[in-house]
């Protein structure tokens, strides 16, 4: 029985071990700069260098429970290494973090920063961070949070 | 120079203070837009000093940003930071050579619209002295000879003028003889300011006015009229290409257009003037040898001229005397016609299309016809022949007689 128990277990990994996908790393995700994208008519925001559109409509939903609030607004979003994008706007008390999925951009994380809401929010590349300034105020943030002992 | 090197740094140390405090965004839109910015300085320069102040601008934009150069590398794609300067930098040197050549073309220019001038006042004075000579009725050789010097040097003149006006159209717009439609309002402006700065339509006009003038006051032989046939052919050609171009260029300028069309019309006059120069020649050419003519402008108005004078001559035989009948045919026909007339104009007028051939057998018909009545055929040697014959056979016969008397007389006495 024993016999048995670890023939199959041996089996087990055998399996699990054939079946890993494919890993290429280290990969770097990052963007250089923020990207500030003007919202359109429909809501969407479209980056031209990156090739990439997506609609904004239910991150102001989320944010401000208003989804017609996009209209005349910007949104800055940048991309850090691990290939999370950072999407805040001026207004947003927070910052949304986005993973691609199919076809969409999952939340990940939502980064309380300002109960006031953020008056001139930037975003900077700050391998591995990414930094937030707000008029004097500078924030350090992952896709977990701010960076306490950075701010 | 302490107090300026303290200056210089405290600068520094607030611009990266200003820059790390900034957008990385930020940052680079600002040197985008600086970037944009010189390029559309550089395109706008209007001077070799103002493109030297662009370049220097140029060294301090890249010592302003090169604290930023890692970032700008990054952000330019495709470009990168030093691809940006060397980009800049080329088009400071492109421009430059535009001015240097524009330079040197500007210079010629000047030298040539000097010339210009010279040459208006210079012709101005030698059709007047023409016209002056040209006037005198009793001309002697010297006359005749400093006239014919006169008419060379001006003609000599007006072709270098001509050169010389075409010489600074084509030093002033090369970029006339490419697709003007595509020029921007401000490159037309700046064209039309070039010619207007250095008057080239009113030297066109000018000189399309002085060469209907010196035709106006010479009388020329075909060859000359040829020589300036040909002058009028590759000035009028040359125009073309520039006015189609240059009616583009003042198309929102009307009293420049109209100018344009008041050129269009100097040209026919010249072409005109060149017709009617063989026509007056012609009858010039009468004139010296007293023959008379009205008017004649075409082909078909001198032959009906040439053959109504004929005619008139015709009519008047017996009524002149006879001496005066043959004067004015041996001016007409042995010193003019078959002198100058017929081996000197008469292919000019036939090449040019001015006279057709059967105009010129009708003329030539009645030059035949005339020389006919003026000098019938002598046939005085036939009487002499016949008066001969007869004396002959009288004298035949009378000798005859006379013998036979003689030998009678002989016979009666024997």
């Amino acid at each position: 029985m024993t016999k048995t128990k670890i023939l199959l277990a041996g089996i087990l990994v055998l399996l699990t071990y054939s079946c890993t996908s494919l890993v290429l790393k280290p990969a770097d995700f990052s963007w250089p700069i923020e990207s500030v994208l003007k919202i359109d008519d429909n809501g969407y925001a479209k980056e031209d260098r990156y090739a990439f559109s997506f609609n904004i409509k239910p991150l102001f939903y989320e944010e401000v429970k208003d989804s017609l609030a996009y209209l005349d607004r910007e949104v800055r979003i940048i991309r850090n290494t691990e290939g999370f994008y950072f999407i805040t706007c001026a207004g947003f008390k927070n910052v949304y973090v986005f993973k691609s999925s199919d076809g969409s951009l999952e939340m990940e994380n939502k980064i309380m920063v300002n109960e006031t809401g953020l008056t001139k929010p930037v975003l900077n590349q700050r391998i591995p961070l990414i930094e937030l300034i707000d008029g004097t105020d500078k924030y350090y943030l992952t896709k977990k949070g701010i960076e306490e002992d950075k701010k | 120079m302490k107090n300026q090197l303290l200056l210089s740094l405290l600068i520094m140390l607030l611009f990266s203070i200003c820059i790390s405090a900034q957008s990385d965004y930020e940052i680079v839109q600002s040197f985008k837009s600086k970037v944009q910015q010189l390029e559309q300085q550089l395109s706008e320069a209007a001077s070799l000093d103002e493109l030297n102040n662009i370049a220097k601008d140029i060294e301090l934009l890249k010592d302003q940003f090169s604290e930023s150069k890692e970032l700008l590398d990054k952000s330019l794609y495709p470009e990168d930071f030093n691809k940006t300067f060397a980009k800049l930098k080329s088009g400071v040197e492109v421009r430059a050579l535009d001015f240097t050549q524009i330079e040197v073309l500007q210079t010629e220019v000047i030298v040539l619209r000097d010339e210009v001038d010279r040459l208006n006042t210079r012709n101005r004075e030698l059709i007047n002295q023409i016209a002056v000579l040209q006037a005198d009725k009793n001309k002697d050789v010297e006359t005749i000879r400093k006239l014919e010097s006169l008419v060379t040097n001006l003609k000599a003149s007006l072709f270098k003028r001509d050169n010389l006006i075409l010489g600074i159209v084509d030093s002033l717009t090369p970029q006339l003889t490419a697709d003007v439609s595509s020029l921007s309002p401000e490159d037309k402006q700046k064209i039309a300011a070039q010619f207007e700065s250095n008057s080239v339509l009113n030297n066109v006009k000018r000189s399309l006015r002085d060469h209907v003038r010196f035709l106006d006051v010479t009388t020329l032989k075909p060859d000359d009229i040829k020589e300036i046939k040909k002058q009028q052919d590759y000035f009028v050609s040359t125009w073309q290409k520039i006015g189609v171009n240059l009616v583009d260029v003042y198309a929102d300028k009307i009293e420049k257009s109209n100018e344009l069309k008041e050129i269009d019309l100097l040209f026919a006059n010249w072409q005109t003037a060149i017709r009617n120069e063989a026509w007056n020649s012609i009858k010039e050419e009468f004139a010296v040898n007293n023959i008379f003519m009205q008017d004649f402008k075409s082909g078909q108005e001198f032959t009906v001229e040439l053959t109504r004078f004929i005619d008139e001559e015709f009519k008047n035989y017996g009524i002149k005397s006879k001496e005066d009948s043959e004067r004015i045919y041996a001016s007409f026909v042995d010193s003019t016609w078959f002198k100058y007339v017929q081996p000197e104009w008469i292919p000019y007028l036939i090449d040019n299309k001015m006279l057709t051939a059967q105009q010129k057998s009708l003329i030539e018909a009645k030059v035949t016809e005339w020389k006919n009545v003026v000098f019938p055929r002598d046939i005085t040697w036939v009487y002499y022949v016949i008066a001969a014959l007869l004396l002959v056979t009288f004298l035949y016969f009378l000798l005859k007689r006379k013998s036979k008397t003689l030998n009678a007389k002989e016979e009666l006495k024997q």
